[in-house]
């Protein structure tokens, strides 16, 4: 074995991936040659010298990172969501609103129902009494002349 | 219990299989990550990634595939995007160099300031062969130092060949025995 077939197999004898019959090869050339020693020397300072780099630790906090990260990903879509929360909502809006209209209509027969009968003529004919001097034929004689008929039927 | 049940488990969804991987694995990987992408905090990142990759697609893994060829894989990819995104953001880092502690007198030597920044300055030598070596030597350099995997795994993991690994091992170290003659001689 020559220096070019060692050169060719030193990185794997340096890494213990060669063969047993390949490694005693390189082993026995190289207890002869003093550029294949000195080249697996400087090969081996390179080695140690990687060593600058600093091993990492991981932060406390990287498993439960992990975790929310996961579980965050796992939560349904926005759209979807939002389509999920839109539905219940839009029925209870639309329920609301039912109620909102039949309290409001509610209330306002309540209130005209709450007017006692034998005054609301009385009010009306004396609001009217300003129509008095209203011109014959005019839309205020017919409302009065129409008032007079309906206050003449009522009367027993 | 084996990498590959505690897999087939994860793809039933047992969530405690899922987390002796992540034990197992997280200081290789996190390891790994960092020394590639030349600093911690976004080694750490690029690890969380892997293991969220590795969750997310649980259900694509083969009980024939070593799991930890596959996330050494997912590994070095991760790694490659991270570097190539910072490339394109031009962002640097100088997180490497940081030392946060204030000056002790009485500090045992390799703690003194001197000290500090001439292993600052080492660090940053060797970071800088390291990080100037091509992606496949830088790959396999790594798997090997850090991961200490055998020939046959880093070609498994790089998708390669073992004669491949080794002309590139054996390309890496005369590259970086030319970079890292100040540190060496």
């Amino acid at each position: 074995m020559n220096c070019s077939d060692v050169e060719k197999w030193l990185s794997a004898y340096m890494d213990g991936e060669l063969i047993p019959a390949r490694k005693d090869a390189v082993a026995s050339h190289l207890g002869s040659c003093e550029a294949c020693r000195s080249r697996l020397a400087e090969w081996k300072a390179v080695w140690q010298a990687l060593d600058a780099l600093p091993a990492a630790a991981p932060s406390p906090a990287f498993r439960s990172r992990l975790a929310a990260r996961i579980r965050e990903s796992e939560r349904p879509p926005v759209s979807e969501r939002f389509e999920r929360f839109l539905i219940p909502v839009s029925a209870a809006a639309v329920a609301l609103l039912g109620f909102w209209i039949g309290y409001i209509a509610g209330g306002r027969q309540a209130s005209s129902a709450g007017i006692p009968d034998s005054v609301s003529p009385i009010a009306s004919t004396a609001y009217l009494d300003s129509f008095n001097s209203v011109p014959t034929a005019s839309l205020g004689d017919i409302y009065l002349s129409l008032n007079d008929a309906i206050g003449s039927e009522e009367t027993p | 219990m084996q990498d590959t049940d505690l897999m087939l488990r994860v793809q039933k969804g047992d969530e405690a299989a899922f987390n002796t991987i992540v034990e197992r694995y997280q200081k290789r990987i996190l390891d790994l990550c960092t020394r590639y992408v030349g600093n911690p905090a976004d080694g750490e990142e690029v690890a969380m990634d892997v293991f969220f990759q590795l969750y997310r697609t649980r259900l694509d893994y083969r009980p024939e595939a070593k799991l930890s060829t596959y996330l050494y894989r997912i590994a070095v990819n991760r790694s490659l995007n991270r570097i190539r995104d910072r490339k394109r953001r031009r962002l640097v880092s100088f997180e490497w160099l940081r030392r946060d502690r204030p000056f002790d007198p009485g500090a045992p030597d390799e703690e003194r300031p001197d000290s500090m920044l001439e292993t600052a300055e080492r660090e940053a030598l060797v970071r800088g062969a390291v990080d100037g070596l091509p992606e496949k030597q830088k790959t396999a350099l790594l798997l090997r130092r850090t991961e200490e995997l055998s020939y046959e795994e880093i070609a498994a993991a790089m998708g390669t060949t073992v004669s491949a690994v080794e002309s590139l091992l054996f390309r890496a170290r005369e590259t970086l025995k030319k970079k890292l003659r100040p540190v060496i001689s």
